[in-house]
């Protein structure tokens, strides 16, 4: 590393106008209610398979306090640094992602490849290629925008390396984070300005690729076809959907009170991550369900509108990224819950046990505070 | 600083953000108003509707299918009715679980300790039926009924039980089944199980888990607030999917014939048909009774046959391995005539020992078997031959490919749970195990199938299937059919499939195959195998353990030795334990076992047919 680039991620350097305080309070109780929400939602199994009902909670806890510590690095990183360095991030994220394949370290979890074992933890590498793919489109795209009309140049190297990457995460038989890496992706090119006659060329392309890859796994066709029709297999692949609305539609107005989720002592599979949101529902009702629902919009209208006003490609493209990196992701794993789209296993951001998923949620938000700084005072230019 | 790229803004990026946003809003807010229809509106009426009766669903269990040997006309494992005793804790009032323990600690037989084992305080207040105890008689459960109000908290259940009609025979191969623990729920808990799931848990049971188990059904009921029921459910009741029923390979007489011909002596006996990788017998003693864990002395039943020295679980046939000794020569001759390195008709002269560095290794005959070749050396199982081919014409390298070749110290894939692999040993394992290099004597007890190499009774018997089917191994299988309970119907039918093919000349295996007819017509086996139904061919092997007076007694042959239909043929293996007492047992089992093959005959007309015969 050059002595420029150690002195750019010195503490020193650091800017030290605050960060936009909205944000801050909206991410503290999203992850204070979704550490509560956890443990109402995850006791019985963890005491069921654990005999310890705070099993899933103390982890959690663990991987809070690590994510916090990620989060407050990041917002105190310089960006002109860290945007120097963003081509080197993409060797150490292939390579963990190519360890996930590597017998021993690659675990194998119910037919998937996604984790690595790392020091008796398990790690989902595929998670960290959201935020180093959110950080490389945002460099890339800024850098490019103004030679879109040369495709050779401008357009394939960025559309390789997300096929790239995509590619991997579908190979460790992830479809549904292979399709949300995507969905983000596509939407930054969107707003970098990609013309839209390559949208429709990419989509004309990719579309018979999509629909060969999901249905060449007979679970991913039983998904979307309970989906269609949840009824016509209630004890199988429709009892998720049913058994998620069923929760929701117990919880009406009010909810049944917290801790007094029925549905979750063994009806409601996986209530401890990717539907902890029924449980949510369950126990808080409509009132609690759109409490969180309007946290995650403050979230969003804060981080979107940083976005557009951030006037430097680089930072207003990367404020949007990892927003929607966010905010979609929630969005997407809500709308699995209540059947809106078909299952797929994508963790709700602060809410969902998982470690990998919780710390680099985190480090996405720091950085989006890092942005913040004196954002409305922000008058073009980088500081330098 | 200076910033490292040019700042730049663009309007199109803002523009397109803006529309997005938009996009994105709007999928929002119809979100929230689907929540709203689904929460608040369905959520109304379901609720008016709840406040009068509730629906309760209850499981109708599935039953789990039958068991039948390959001749499909009776069971060997089928269901009977019983009771079990559950508690469900949380209706136990605060403060009497002490008080109901006891009380029906009393009534079962039981002690308090055993209750609290099953419902320890930490659970007290958890809803869920906790069975207390299974294999509860009728009469039990009338007076438990006639005090019912003494047992808050306490009910039974109709539960059937597995009879495993034979007792104790092909125990290992049936396996047993048992409530789940926790563990195996952390593994299963997507898959169907709950905390009350019985299942397989080792054999055949564990194995074919999933087939035989079947789907619980569901009972829905109407209840009022104080949980009488008012009226069927709106919906109807999901009857429960039946286990299939599991046709085995096995031929039950072939294996009671077996396991009398081993008798009571520790070891295991495995017969299969080369051909197609059917197992027709696999024994294993000592057995066990798995009807005893479904009694009400099932604890004590368990610990002691668990605490027993012999290991009555262990399937010797395929979890246990030891060196094969001399019927590991039948691997020496193939790679001896595969090779070609040491003419078959060159000989070799055997003076009673021969030396090797500084230590002297002993034949089994002290004056010497004099000069032998290679069929010679096989039939008279000379070991100063096999060493002098081991060590000056093949080398340990040749050796150890050829076992592998053969399939030793690797798992068969055999469709039982627990197989374990053996071992061939090669410089590098000895070097990672023990830490010391491999020397000329390592090659030495290697060329007589001492030393190291441990094999089990399963990969003997299809060494011997590959040397029979020209090199082919057809995996071994214990299922032959699954089939419809209600209708009989065929639903899968396993075929044979070739596990492993060793690339060898046709002539290595036709001259292996008559060295191993000469052990029986002139060789070491002559005397012990009499049976005149059919040709004999095989091996004996005698394996030191280093205790003087203790050895393994292994045999290993297949018959008819030729020209017989190949569907015919059959392998058979057999290994008594060097912790019985020394008869030289293991050919003279196989004589039996074959001879009752052969003449259709059980093991006492078997006996009285061989009679007079000098251990008979």
């Amino acid at each position: 590393m050059s002595n420029a680039l150690r002195a750019g991620l010195m503490v020193e350097r650091v800017d030290q106008r605050p960060v936009d305080s909205f944000l801050l309070a909206t991410l503290v109780l999203l992850a204070g209610l979704g550490l509560s929400v956890l443990f109402s939602a995850s006791y019985f199994r963890a005491e069921r398979l654990f005999g310890e009902p705070s099993y899933f909670l103390q982890r959690q806890i663990v991987w809070l306090a690590l994510g916090m510590i990620g989060a407050v690095t990041a917002t105190r990183v310089s960006l002109d640094a860290l945007r120097k360095v963003i081509p080197l991030l993409l060797v150490p994220t292939l390579v963990l992602m190519l360890l996930s394949f590597v017998p021993r370290v690659g675990v194998q979890v119910l037919g998937a490849r996604r984790w690595i074992i790392l020091f008796g933890y398990s790690f989902q590498p595929s998670e960290l290629v959201k935020l180093t793919l959110i950080l490389y489109l945002a460099h890339i795209l800024s850098c490019k925008r103004e030679h879109f009309n040369d495709p050779l140049n401008a357009v394939l190297p960025p559309v390789l390396m997300v096929s790239f990457f995509v590619a991997l995460i579908y190979a460790q038989n992830d479809f549904s984070t292979a399709f949300f890496v995507l969905l983000i992706a596509l939407s930054m090119f969107f707003v970098s300005g990609f013309p839209l006659r390559y949208f429709l060329s990419m989509t004309i392309m990719s579309l018979p690729v999509a629909t060969i890859l999901l249905l060449s796994r007979e679970h991913r066709v039983r998904r979307v076809l309970a989906f269609i029709e949840p009824e016509r297999d209630p004890a199988g692949a429709g009892y998720q959907i049913l058994a998620s609305r069923g929760a929701l539609s117990d919880g009406g107005l009010w909810g049944v009170g917290i801790g007094r989720s029925v549905r979750k002592l063994g009806s409601i599979p996986e209530a401890h991550s990717d539907f902890v949101f029924a449980v949510l529902g369950e126990e808080f009702g409509y009132i609690g369900v759109i409490v969180v629902l309007g946290l995650f919009a403050v979230f969003a209208y804060r981080g979107f509108s940083l976005a557009i006003r951030l006037e430097d490609n680089f930072r207003s493209f990367l404020a949007f990224g990892l927003t929607a990196g966010i905010f979609f992701q929630a969005v997407l794993n809500m709308a699995v819950v209540v059947g809106m789209v078909p299952a797929t296993g994508i963790p709700l951001p602060f809410f969902s046990s998982g470690g990998s998923s919780i710390v680099v949620s985190l480090v996405m938000v720091g950085l989006l505070l890092n942005l913040s700084r004196g954002a409305s005072a922000y008058e073009g230019g980088v500081r330098g | 600083m200076a910033p490292f790229y040019p700042p730049g803004t663009s309007s199109v990026s803002r523009g397109r953000m803006a529309a997005l946003l938009i996009f994105v809003s709007m999928m929002f807010l119809l979100y929230v108003g689907y929540l709203f229809s689904l929460q608040i509106v369905d959520g109304y009426f379901y609720s008016m509707r709840s406040e009068q009766v509730t629906q309760r669903s209850s499981v109708i269990p599935a039953v789990r299918g039958h068991i039948f040997d390959r001749s499909y006309d009776e069971p060997l494992v089928v269901n009977v009715d019983s009771f079990a005793v559950y508690m469900n804790p949380f209706n136990v009032p605060r403060g009497e679980h002490d008080a109901v323990f006891e009380r029906l600690a009393g009534l079962l037989e039981i002690s308090v300790a055993e209750i609290h084992r099953s419902v320890p305080t930490s659970r007290y207040g958890i809803y869920q039926p906790i069975e207390i105890q299974g294999g509860v008689p009728y009469e039990t459960i009338t007076k438990l009924a006639e005090r019912i109000e003494a047992f808050p908290g306490v009910f039974w259940e109709s539960k059937p039980v597995r009879r495993y009609v034979h007792g104790d025979s092909m125990a290992h191969i049936l396996g047993y089944v048992g409530e789940i623990t926790p563990e195996e729920l952390q593994v299963l808990y997507n898959r169907g199980y709950t905390g009350t799931s019985v299942l397989g848990k080792s054999g055949v049971e564990q194995e074919y888990d999933q087939l035989l188990r079947g789907a619980d059904g569901r009972r829905f009921r109407m209840v009022d607030a104080r949980g009488r029921q008012v009226g069927e459910g709106s919906r109807d009741d999901v009857p429960p999917e039946l286990g299939n029923n599991l046709v085995l390979t096995i031929d039950r007489r072939i294996q009671q014939l077996s396991e009398q011909a081993l008798g009571d002596r520790i070891g295991s006996v495995v017969v299969l048909r080369p051909h197609t990788g059917e197992v027709l017998s696999m024994v294993s003693y000592p057995r066990y009774d798995a009807n005893l864990f479904s009694t009400t002395s099932r604890t004590q039943a368990f610990s002691q046959l668990s605490g027993d020295l012999r290991a009555p679980f262990l399937n010797r046939a395929i979890q246990s391995s030891a060196p094969p000794a001399s019927s590991f020569k039948v691997v020496m001759t193939a790679a001896l005539l595969e090779e070609k390195t040491f003419s078959p008709s060159a000989t070799v002269n055997c003076t009673g020992s021969r030396r090797y560095g500084n230590r002297v290794f002993n034949c089994h005959v002290s004056y010497g078997h004099g000069r032998l070749n290679l069929y010679q050396g096989l039939a008279q199982s000379c070991n100063i031959y096999f060493y002098t081919v081991g060590t000056d014409y093949l080398g340990e390298q040749n050796i150890i490919n050829y076992a592998r070749r053969l399939g030793l110290g690797e798992r068969s894939g055999i469709d039982l749970p627990g197989e374990i692999a053996g071992v061939v040993p090669s410089p590098e394992w000895k070097r990672d195990n023990y830490g010391s290099p491999w020397v000329g004597g390592d090659t030495v007890n290697l060329s007589i199938g001492q030393g190291f190499i441990e094999t089990t009774s399963l990969q003997m018997a299809n060494m011997v299937a590959m040397v029979v089917n020209d090199g082919v191994l057809y995996r071994p299988h214990i299922l032959k059919q699954v089939r419809n309970p209600v209708t009989g119907e065929v639903i899968h039918e396993v075929e044979p499939e070739v596990a492993k093919t060793a690339e060898m000349s046709l002539e290595t295996f036709e001259e292996t195959r008559r060295a191993m007819r000469e052990v029986i017509t002139d060789g070491t086996a002559n005397v012990v195998i009499t049976t005149r139904a059919v040709k004999v061919a095989g091996k004996t092997g005698t394996g030191q353990t280093g205790v003087e007076d203790r050895l393994h007694s292994w045999f290993v042959a297949y018959a008819p030795y030729e020209g017989a239909n190949p569907e015919d043929q059959v392998v058979v293996v057999v290994m008594v334990d060097a912790s019985n007492d020394w008869e030289w047992w293991a050919p003279k089992a196989a004589n039996i076992i074959i001879h009752g093959i052969f003449t259709d005959q059980d093991y006492e007309d078997t006996v009285r047919s061989l009679r007079p015969l000098w251990y008979l």
